[in-house]
């Protein structure tokens, strides 16, 4: 029953679920489950089951078209649209500089596309190439990369089952990673002690032996505080700190200065509770720290994942099965396309682009002496648009109009351009500002590889013919460099990947011929032809210079702000039927029907406060703009805080641009709102 | 399918994504055989169904160990839906003749179908649908309890 042939990645969310389809007369017609691979065991959660109304959408782009300054649209050909938009970008190139052409990867596309799209960018001269990584991971990517040496999950997700206890922080995964929660419910079964620290009440919450709902924005205190606590204890694990690890005696001081119960009143969690979670972390053999969007979406995002790496540092809970550090990553290939280099700090394996001799052997490979560095990031690309130096924009497959901050700021750029090129398979709200649109095929409909969030690399096959005249991402970036005069032909996704395992050290054994023949794929780092992959990370050393993890010290005290009275913190979130900008589940009837309009959600006592009727229609007001929702009212929030899924386009209105500093991500968790009734 | 395989459900692992729901529904033509409200709602296929014991058609029946509706018989009256003590049996209006009707379906098994074995079981992300020998469900039940005497 089960073909080998029509096994595709699924499109969705990081966990990397395999399943099959079934495919008479060139339609596909059904799905398989794969009750055989390695994270999902044939499980699917409902946007999985519902690929193939994705597939065979009435909305799908099907054809190359541009719009006019009237809005309106003229569908062209392949060859008129790819000319144009070349013939304008060398135009942009020489009147502006390369620096005025920004380029927005994706993280929905193969690792093979993501690839080449920023060896695009880059030879065509910009250094401005991003993707929205930047939104979700960025401060992972930095923070553990400097803690540990590289920015990835450690364990597989399987591996969560053999763990004694789990800290899940800022983690829904229950409704964004389904499959996650069998491991994590194994583990439970097992006898393992489930910790989960959420301002909300989530199916995931539901999971947990403890949860402590902390105030909005202060896993740092928290985490501070369960570190203090532990040295209080001697719970530590100071061979681990002596032999693995530097840097401590500089946390040390911090976390001896911190007051607990000072902070139990400021996270708003009874004292008990933090001393339970301090205990049950580290006294269990092996503990494991899940976190996510909760974690990274803030101003401080950098220093909240340093402290998750603190805290599994401090205990020694690294390095073996069942104890590790777990960055679900969420969308399919989020992990690819950071690995392939697609952000403006790094190329492709990560080497920063200021490393200037690993800068020059890289690009030595593209026949180039080199290549510009000092890319702006997404947030940073909206604000330069404003400000007139980015004067076009290329868009693979993203929408961010939806998905990044400040919804109106955002427009406001977009319209401003000279020239918006968007490569996607729906008419998005993005589409609506954009001078040329391009039908891409989907994700069946092509060859490629993709990484979960487990760094594990699964190919994909084509399995079907793209509808339409739409076309594979590697044909139109292929293509494009060749109208741009970059190269002269266009590579298949098997000669990328070659190409790939030449440039990328952690891809060096991920040959496509290795990874037809495995449907359960490679997890990198796999440097070589015959190295099995490492789905266990730092089992003897780290991957810093000298082999030893790093203590980076965070006074989360430092950061404490009071919020004022009548205003709530927003927080923004996904829910299990929709995906990020809800361009495609929205959609989708299947999907929809349980989510169909914006809800936001408050605490019945403040809703009492307000005068605010569940079902009523509600004004939100934030820094800048303000949008409508409908009340629900419950008591999954806390009081003072508010919950909006951002899958519709009004959420992001509302969210702040401030930026991390180091990871530069917008700290879309911070919003600040006000509420009221619609019309008072 | 095995016959002694059953649909086992563990509730409390429901994480309310309703996979099962959208996965039935497109494997019975949009007529869902499964609820999710706050756990999974589907035919247990009871040894002593009381849905066979109440119809008085006839119209229900076992078939290697599946309880199915034979759809000749079934006059739609829906003393089936009010006797389950499950909830299990769907009452879904269709159109006929211009008229609205409603109509009686329950789970199948997916027992005509290519799957292997129940699809909502087969999708479920969190494992509260499985399906397990009784003899196996219980050896795992007092491991399950073994464990958690071990913790403490």
């Amino acid at each position: 029953m089960r073909d080998p042939i029509s096994s595709v990645v699924c499109p969705y969310c990081g966990a990397g679920c395999r399943f099959g389809l079934v495919i008479k007369d060139g339609r596909a017609r059904d799905i398989c489950y794969d009750s055989d691979h390695p994270v999902a065991q044939g499980a699917l959660c409902p946007k999985g089951n519902s690929a193939l109304d994705l597939l065979y959408h009435p909305d799908r782009l099907l054809f190359p078209y541009r719009r006019d300054s009237h809005g309106r649209r003229h569908r062209i050909s392949w060859d008129e649209a790819l000319k144009t938009i070349s013939t304008k970008l060398l135009q942009i190139r020489s009147d502006f500089g390369p620096e005025a052409v920004g380029f927005l990867a994706s993280a929905k596309v193969s690792n093979e596309e993501n690839y080449l799209f920023q060896k695009l960018a880059r030879i065509f001269g910009s250094p401005n190439i991003d993707h929205c990584a930047r939104l979700c991971h960025a401060p992972s990517i930095v923070a553990l990369s400097r803690s540990f040496g590289s920015g990835a999950m450690t364990n597989p997700i399987k591996d969560l089952e053999n763990a004694r206890c789990i800290l899940i922080i800022g983690s829904n995964f229950a409704e964004n990673h389904p499959v996650v929660s069998r491991w994590v419910w194994n583990a439970r079964d097992r006898g393992a002690y489930i910790i989960s620290v959420d301002p909300r009440v989530t199916p995931t919450t539901k999971m947990a032996h403890l949860h402590l709902m902390i105030r909005p924005g202060t896993d740092g205190l928290l985490l501070n505080a369960m570190m203090a606590q532990i040295l209080r204890e001697g719970l530590e694990n100071r061979d681990f700190i002596r032999s693995r690890t530097e840097g401590f005696q500089e946390l040390e001081p911090i976390l001896r200065s911190v007051n607990i119960e000072k902070v139990s009143k400021q996270i708003g969690v009874p004292l008990g509770d933090i001393i339970t979670a301090a205990r049950r972390y580290a006294n269990s053999s092996a503990s494991s720290i899940i976190y996510c969007m909760g974690v990274t979406q803030h101003r401080s995002g950098t220093d909240f994942v340093a402290s998750c790496a603190n805290l599994a540092l401090l205990c020694g809970h690294i390095g073996r099965s069942g104890a590790g550090v777990f960055p679900l990553r969420g969308q399919n290939n989020v992990q690819g396309a950071s690995d392939m280099g697609a952000l403006s700090e790094f190329l492709p394996g990560y080497v920063p682009v200021g490393d200037v001799e690993r800068r020059r052997s890289i690009v030595s490979l593209w026949n180039q002496k080199d290549i510009p560095v000092g890319g702006l990031t997404i947030t940073e690309m909206v604000d330069e648009i404003l400000s007139g130096k980015i004067r076009a924009l290329f868009v693979l497959g993203e929408n961010p109009l939806v998905s990044d901050p400040s919804g109106a700021e955002t427009e406001r750029a977009l319209s401003r351009l000279d020239l918006l090129v968007l490569e996607d398979i729906f008419p998005t709200e993005t589409a609506e500002l954009a001078h040329f649109v391009l039908p891409a095929a989907m994700w069946a409909e092509k060859s490629g590889s993709y990484t979960n969030t487990e760094r594990r690399v699964q190919w994909s096959p084509k399995v079907l013919d793209p509808q339409g005249e739409s076309k594979p991402d590697l044909w139109i970036i292929g293509n494009l460099g060749r109208w741009l005069g970059i190269w002269e032909s266009i590579p298949t996704p098997e000669e990328v990947l070659r190409e790939i395992n030449k440039v990328v050290p952690l891809y060096g054994g991920i040959t496509p011929e290795r990874l037809l023949g495995r449907r359960e794929g490679l997890i990198w780092p796999c440097p070589e032809e015959n190295h099995p992959g490492s789905p266990i990370l730092y089992v003897e050393r780290f991957n810093r210079e000298n082999g030893l993890a790093k203590f980076y010290p965070y006074d989360a005290d430092r950061d404490a702000t009071p919020t004022e009275e009548d205003t709530f913190s927003l927080i923004t979130g996904r829910v299990v039927v929709h995906y990020n900008s809800g361009s495609i589940t929205r959609r989708i009837e299947a999907l929809s029907r349980y989510e169909p309009k914006l809800e936001v959600t408050i605490h019945p006592k403040d809703a009492e406060k307000l005068g605010i009727r569940a079902g009523d229609l509600v004004t939100v007001r934030g820094e800048r703009e303000a949008v409508d929702a409908i009340a629900k009212i419950s008591s999954q929030v806390r009081e003072g805080s508010l919950f909006m899924p951002f899958h519709f386009p009004e959420a992001n209105r509302l969210t702040p641009r401030d930026l991390d500093p180091l990871a530069r991500i917008p700290s879309f968790k911070d919003a600040k709102c006000k509420i009221s009734t619609k019309g008072t | 399918m095995g016959s002694s395989l059953r649909i086992f459900l563990r509730p409390e692992r429901c994480i309310n994504c309703y996979a099962c729901e959208v996965a039935c529904e497109k494997t019975h033509e949009g007529m869902g055989n499964i609820k999710v409200q706050g756990v999974p709602l589907v035919c247990l296929h009871c040894e002593v169904p009381p849905c066979i014991t109440s119809c008085y058609r006839g119209a229900l029946e076992i078939k290697e160990g599946i309880v199915v509706i034979r759809k000749d018989y079934c006059t739609n009256c829906g003393i089936c839906v009010l006797s389950c003590p499950f909830g299990a049996i769907m009452v879904t209006e269709v159109e006929r003749d211009g008229k609205k009707i409603p109509r009686i379906h329950k789970c199948d098994g997916c027992w005509e179908r290519p799957y292997g074995f129940a699809v909502c079981a087969l999708t479920c992300p969190s494992g509260a649908i499985g399906w397990e020998r009784f003899e196996d469900a219980v050896v795992s039940k007092r491991e399950k309890v073994y464990r958690l005497y071990l913790r403490g």
